[in-house]
């Protein structure tokens, strides 16, 4: 080996510790890329294929009671390739400590299931009284075990259970995956047994995927049409073609806030293998010199110590592929469980290689290429006889002179603050990474905060104390009179709904709405107002309509009359004000009570209730409590109750999703706040080691320990409190994005937008801690150099 | 082209050089002006900041010329880039420095094989032979796989000399070789470079210390960057 | 600070080294920097310590100034042991007592001349905090930079440098002054203002102590230390600038 590369050799060797630091963090960075990029990908790509492999529906109609030969007359027409019935039942199932935790019962096809299959992952598909549960949700039996079903009705049965499947449209329809209760599946000859009506009640069909959109919208008025000459009422009719996986969202919001995370990373070990380039050369400026002086030319330099660095991120790129191949499949695996997906198996991304490779052979010669350059420009001269105290760059910028005008705060503070800014280039790449951790971490509370107002939000139009969900409409004074027994419960008030046609001047069909009736002056909504007023007393034909009107129809004013095809009859109303609700494609509509159940065929019948119990009752067992004896008081008495539920219980749901999100916000910004600081302890060591002959002689006139490491720490500390106000300042537009990153995959709306203090005071004493435990190391080290070791020139 | 005096092996014209420090000049050499002849044994004698250490570098190219030329061996050393100058150093010249200057990381064998590395004069077998050989030459053959960090002073400037003389250099550049060393240990050095003498080599030698004008054929004395008294030759 | 009399060597020695021994231990073996050093220093004298690099002549200053620590033998300053101190409470008595003056001068970049000179008053708590400035304004006036007070060490020259460095070494007052080769990177005429700054705080009965390697000013000292592979060889005899009985208003004093 030619001698040249000996040196490089033993460079590496004598600075072993240092080079394994800046190789495992180029590792970490390029590990982190790795996984994110290869995660994303792979993911994405499982999901895709593995939602497409179940079939899903296209087109979802929800309609009255229909058998098998409805179901074969539409499959028989153009452009349709599967046909097939579903029925869902909500149900409660018994737990182990005999309580009852909401279910919901998919009733499979009588025939082989063609569409939204269900993976079956364990046991067998179920027979006659028994049932299967989808794995999302562990519960407390085991496949082999008798499983009690309480149907809404209150029959209790006992089924066996078989198997466990995977079911991937969960979270489809409603809400979201996460806070989907239990899932069951029964076979269709089980209804009976479960008291229920050998019938299907909702309409699966896909389509042919070539189909145009024109061609498709027309198949979808074909078959509307048809469900309705059939006799039966359509009550809603979904669109579903080309949905992706309903969780897809989380993994897109996801990866993109690892992707900054990742560049963070990226940028950190860069940073590091600036410093330790930097330091390196500091140090061997003598050796640069010597060699140039013994006739090494700046080119044999430079191509030395590029082969120096290119050894770290071959070293590290090595190491990192297959470590983040197999670490994005585990994450795949994870994923898949928690995500409601089949994760693929180990592979290479080529997407994840090619970045990791570029990073890894160009990151770090970009990093080193400065301070080589620069060393290795250096005359002979200089470099050999590199002692005293440098004189550097400070007192040449206008910062610096305006710093020197800062007089009167005593030298020893004077000397940190100076110092500071002694370094600017280092300082700025510091400040980035810090500063960046700290936005992340502020805008995780904002986050949290914007999510949670959103939830207020949703929650303000539920205010009463318990949700009764009927199975069906009944008459209001039977319900009310049976609340009343029970003592606590002060106000029942009911709430019927209605799915309506919107029709435009030629009476054609423009959007499905929801429209709610309510009492007028509610108390138990305390409605977001845009524009006019709520429903009030003496209002007949009134409507109020949500923000999804405004911005898909901007011409729509209060006091406009707007047309609706309810039952098959054109209803008009009256708007008299437009509310807030939970976004903007979902079109909903509160209307008075007795109007719409006129209008509708259901006079004095309702199957939601709102029951709202005495004020003392405020703690949420309380209210649970009551919600469990208003289920029994229904179920007893023979009425068919879906379920009741404490709005503080549905509130908690929401949360439980929220706080998953949190949780692993939080483990990101912790992340970039190690990263961060990492970054921060490297720029205090280098500045430290840099200035150990002024750190001695600062010893020499006097400086004790104590001053000497309080130098150190105040910088630290300034830097710090700098990257604190700069993270502040990015902590807006980052919480803005990430709110509504989080808000679209979740609720799939814009949402809300809240900034809470917590985040940003949170981040202050952890940044000031942080900057003291940075600072503490070199410091620690610059207190202990002896005097002689610092004014030794040899 | 100029190649200055064809009898003189270094030859120095004018030679000015003028540091900027807190963006004032400082003169470190005034117009300097001799010219030495192939085997002079030359001494630059002078106090700290006389601007020997100046002069010296001037030669050797390892720092810029201000002004005036510069030639050795018939190169105009003030005309070279950078790159030329580290190229033109390694083959024609011999540096000794008074901190030996050898690399820590490296065996007292390799420091010497490197020098031959960057010039590229010897196959990479031949040039370990030729580094024993000269390690030979300094009494040190034993040492050679050793770090500088094992062996003395004196021992690591004998190593210094043999690394500077790789490439058979015509010129030796010695800046107070034996600074740092002990009396008893200057003295082994001082016989190294009578030795080198002997063999036809030029050599100049910058010191503070006047006993050195009892070793050299000739001494100028240097001054606030001119020299005062030049032995032998008129101003 | 009590004005006292300048003593002479006859009223016993400011700086007494009792068998002062160095040994540095590396790879190629131990080394004697120090072999058994017997040496005292007086008020107002001039001292130069003079031998070539590795004669051990800074290791025997640095044997004073508590940067390092001897192997064998004791250092009483005013009859404090000074190496029985722990490193904290050494470094804040460097700072009253010891002036320290480098060959590269050694001025914190980042601070103004005046800053640099107020330093040591900080770190040390010495004077008011109201008296600090006008002092080191007092300083530099001294040397001769009263107008350059506000720059930075980077725009003046190397000799300005010195001198300011001198003015920060006599900040707190010291009775004693250690000087590494002062003038080694000055031109002779800045040389020679550095000499002659150094006579004159000698006569106000400080004792400098001054390393060098060059033995033509042994004209400009009172005294002459000669040193070789650790041992001295050559003496002067001890003579003080300052007459016993002459009091001076600034002068140094021991401080505690």
């Amino acid at each position: 080996m030619r001698p040249r590369w000996r040196k490089v050799i033993a460079d590496w060797w004598s600075n072993l510790s240092r080079f394994i630091l800046v190789t495992l963090s180029l590792m970490g960075g390029l590990f982190s890329i790795g996984i994110i990029a290869g995660g994303y990908v792979t993911t994405l790509e499982d999901m895709e294929s593995g939602f497409k492999a179940i079939s899903p529906s296209d087109v979802r109609i929800r309609t009255e009671a229909f058998d098998q030969s409805l179901i074969d007359y539409v499959q028989s027409l153009e452009g349709v390739v599967a046909a097939e019935g579903e029925k869902m039942l909500f149900a409660q199932l018994q737990t182990a400590d005999g309580e009852w935790q909401d279910i919901i019962i998919r009733v499979l096809p009588e025939e082989e299931q063609q569409i939204n299959l269900v993976e079956l992952l364990e046991g067998r598909l179920p027979q006659e009284q028994e049932i299967i549960f989808d794995i999302h949700r562990t519960i407390d039996y085991g496949i082999g075990d008798q499983v009690t079903i309480q149907t809404a009705a209150g029959q209790k049965r006992q089924l066996q259970y078989t198997g466990t499947v995977r079911d991937q449209t969960i979270g489809t329809l409603s809400g979201s995956y996460f806070v989907a209760p239990v899932y069951g599946y029964i076979a269709y000859d089980t209804l009976p047994w479960l008291h229920q009506e050998k019938h299907y009640e909702v309409l699966l069909v896909t389509v042919d995927p070539q189909l145009s959109a024109e061609d498709y919208k027309a198949l979808k008025d074909d078959l509307t049409g048809l469900v309705e000459q059939s006799g039966r009422y359509v009550f809603t009719i979904t669109d579903l073609r080309n949905n992706d996986h309903p969780n897809s969202g989380y993994v897109r919001a996801v990866s993109n806030l690892l992707a900054l995370l990742g560049l963070l990373s990226v940028l950190l070990s860069g940073f590091l293998v600036y410093n330790a380039m930097a330091a390196l050369l500091a140090q061997q400026m003598q050796h640069i010199g010597i060699l140039k002086a013994i006739g090494a030319r700046q080119g044999s330099i430079i191509k030395m110590y590029m082969v120096f660095i290119f050894v770290f991120g071959l070293l590290a790129l090595i190491v990192a592929v297959p470590l983040s191949a197999w670490s994005a499949q585990a994450l795949g695996q994870f994923l898949g469980l928690r995500l409601n997906f089949r994760a693929g198996d180990l592979r290479l991304v080529p997407f994840a290689l090619v970045i990791q490779t570029v990073i890894a052979i160009i990151l770090p010669q970009a990093a080193g290429i400065i301070p080589i350059l620069k060393a290795s420009k250096v005359s002979v001269q200089e470099a050999i006889n590199s002692t005293g105290i440098q004189i550097d760059e400070f007192g040449k910028s206008r910062l610096d002179r305006r710093l020197e005008k800062i007089k009167n705060i005593g030298r020893p503070l004077l000397i940190s603050l100076r110092n500071t800014f002694r370094r600017k280039s280092r300082l700025v790449l510091t400040l980035i990474t810090l500063s960046l951790a700290g936005a992340v971490f502020i805008a995780t509370f904002n986050v949290r905060a914007s999510v949670e107002k959103y939830i207020d939000k949703v929650t303000a139009y539920i205010l009463a104390d318990v949700n009764l969900d009927f199975d069906r409409n009944y008459r209001i004074n039977e319900i009310e009179a049976i609340a009343k027994t029970i003592p606590q419960v002060v106000l029942v008030e009911p709430r019927s709904a209605a799915t309506a046609q919107l029709l435009n001047d030629q009476g054609e069909a423009l959007e499905t709405v929801e429209i709610w009736g309510t009492p007028p002056d509610s108390s138990t909504i305390k409605p977001i107002l845009l524009d006019g007023r709520w429903i009030v007393a003496g209002d007949r034909n009134a409507i109020v309509l949500n923000e999804a009107f405004i911005s898909n129809y901007p011409d729509l004013q209060v006091g406009d009359i707007i047309n609706f095809n309810i039952k098959h009859r054109e209803i008009s109303f009256v708007i008299v004000g437009f509310f807030q609700f939970i976004g903007n494609d979902f079109f909903l509509a509160y209307a008075p009570i007795d109007y719409l159940n006129e209008v509708s065929g259901n006079r004095h019948k309702a199957a939601n209730y709102q029951v709202v119990a005495d004020v003392s009752l405020v703690e949420q067992d309380r209210e649970e409590a009551l919600a469990r004896t208003l289920d029994e008081t229904f179920r007893s008495a023979g009425f068919s109750i879906r379920s009741a539920s404490t709005s503080k219980s549905i509130r908690g749901n929401a949360t439980l999703g929220l706080d998953t999100m949190t949780f692993f916000l939080l483990i990101m910004s912790g992340l970039t706040a190690l990263v961060g600081s990492i970054s921060l302890t490297g720029t205090m060591g280098m500045n430290v080691m840099e200035r150990t002959r002024e750190i001695g002689v600062m010893r020499a006139i006097g400086a004790t320990d104590r001053q000497v490491m309080k130098l150190v720490l105040i910088e630290g500390v300034i830097i710090g409190l700098i990257s604190w106000f700069i993270g502040v300042l990015l902590a807006f537009p980052i919480s803005y994005l990430m709110s509504y990153i989080i808000n679209m995959s979740i609720f799939g709306v814009t949402g809300e937008f809240s900034i809470t203090i917590n985040g940003f005071i949170i981040w202050l004493g952890i940044v000031l801690v942080l900057s003291v435990i940075a600072g503490l190391i070199p410091a620690n080290n610059a207190a202990r150099l002896t005097i002689r070791e610092v004014l030794s020139y040899e | 082209m100029d190649t200055g005096n064809r009898e003189a092996m270094i030859e120095v014209r004018n030679l000015v050089k003028t540091y900027y420090t807190g963006g004032k000049p400082f003169s470190a050499l005034r117009s300097v002006n001799f010219s030495i002849s192939a085997n002079e044994y030359v001494g630059v004698i002078g106090k700290s900041g006389a601007g020997k250490t100046t002069l010296i570098n001037m030669l050797s190219g390892v720092d810029q010329i201000t002004g005036g030329e510069v030639y050795v061996n018939g190169t105009a050393v003030h005309a070279l880039g950078d790159d030329q100058l580290a190229l033109w150093r390694g083959l024609n010249l011999g540096v000794v420095f008074q901190s030996f200057h050898l690399l820590p990381m490296l065996s007292l064998l390799d420091n010497i094989t490197l020098a031959m590395d960057f010039c590229g004069t010897y196959r990479h077998g031949k040039s370990e032979k030729r580094a024993m050989a000269l390690l030979d030459s300094v009494e040190l053959a034993d040492h050679a796989r050793k770090l500088p960090a094992q062996i003395s002073g004196g021992e690591k400037q004998r190593v210094a000399i043999a690394r500077a003389l790789v490439n058979d250099p015509a010129v030796i550049l010695a800046d107070e070789p034996t600074g740092r060393l002990d009396s008893a240990t200057s003295e082994t050095i001082f016989r190294i470079f009578d030795h080198l003498i002997a063999r036809g080599k030029t050599i100049v030698m910058v010191s503070h210390d006047r006993t050195l004008a009892d070793r050299v054929n000739r001494v100028f004395n240097l001054e606030d960057g001119q020299i005062i008294s030049n032995g032998g030759e008129e101003l | 600070m009590t004005a006292s009399l300048t003593p002479s060597h006859g009223q016993g020695a400011l700086i007494e080294m009792n068998q002062v021994g160095k040994t540095f231990y590396s790879a190629s073996g131990p080394f004697q920097a120090l072999k058994d050093i017997e040496l005292s220093f007086y008020r107002g004298e001039f001292v130069g310590v003079i031998g070539k690099s590795g004669s051990g002549k800074s290791t025997l200053v640095n044997m004073i100034t508590g940067i390092d620590h001897p192997t064998r033998g004791k250092v009483f300053v005013d009859g404090i042991d000074i190496h029985a101190m722990p490193e904290s409470k050494q470094a804040r008595w460097r700072g009253r007592n010891l002036g320290v003056v480098f060959q590269f001068f050694q001025l914190l970049p980042m601070l103004t001349l005046a800053e640099n000179v107020l330093l040591p008053m900080d770190f040390c708590n010495m004077y008011s905090p109201a008296e600090r400035p006008e002092r080191a304004y007092a300083l530099l006036k001294m040397v001769g930079l009263a107008d350059l007070a506000h720059k930075l060490p980077g725009s003046v020259s190397v000799g300005q440098q010195q001198s300011a460095a001198i003015a920060r070494a006599l900040a707190n007052n010291p009775p004693i002054i250690v000087a590494d080769e002062p003038t080694g990177n000055l031109d002779l005429k800045t040389a020679d203002s550095v000499y002659n700054r150094f006579t004159a705080l000698a006569a106000e009965g400080r004792t400098i102590i001054m390393i060098t390697h060059d033995p033509e000013i042994a004209g400009r000292l009172t005294r002459t230390v000669t040193l070789k592979d650790g041992e001295i060889i050559n003496q002067s005899s001890v003579k003080t600038l300052t007459p016993a009985g002459n009091t001076t208003n600034d002068q140094g004093d021991v401080n505690r």
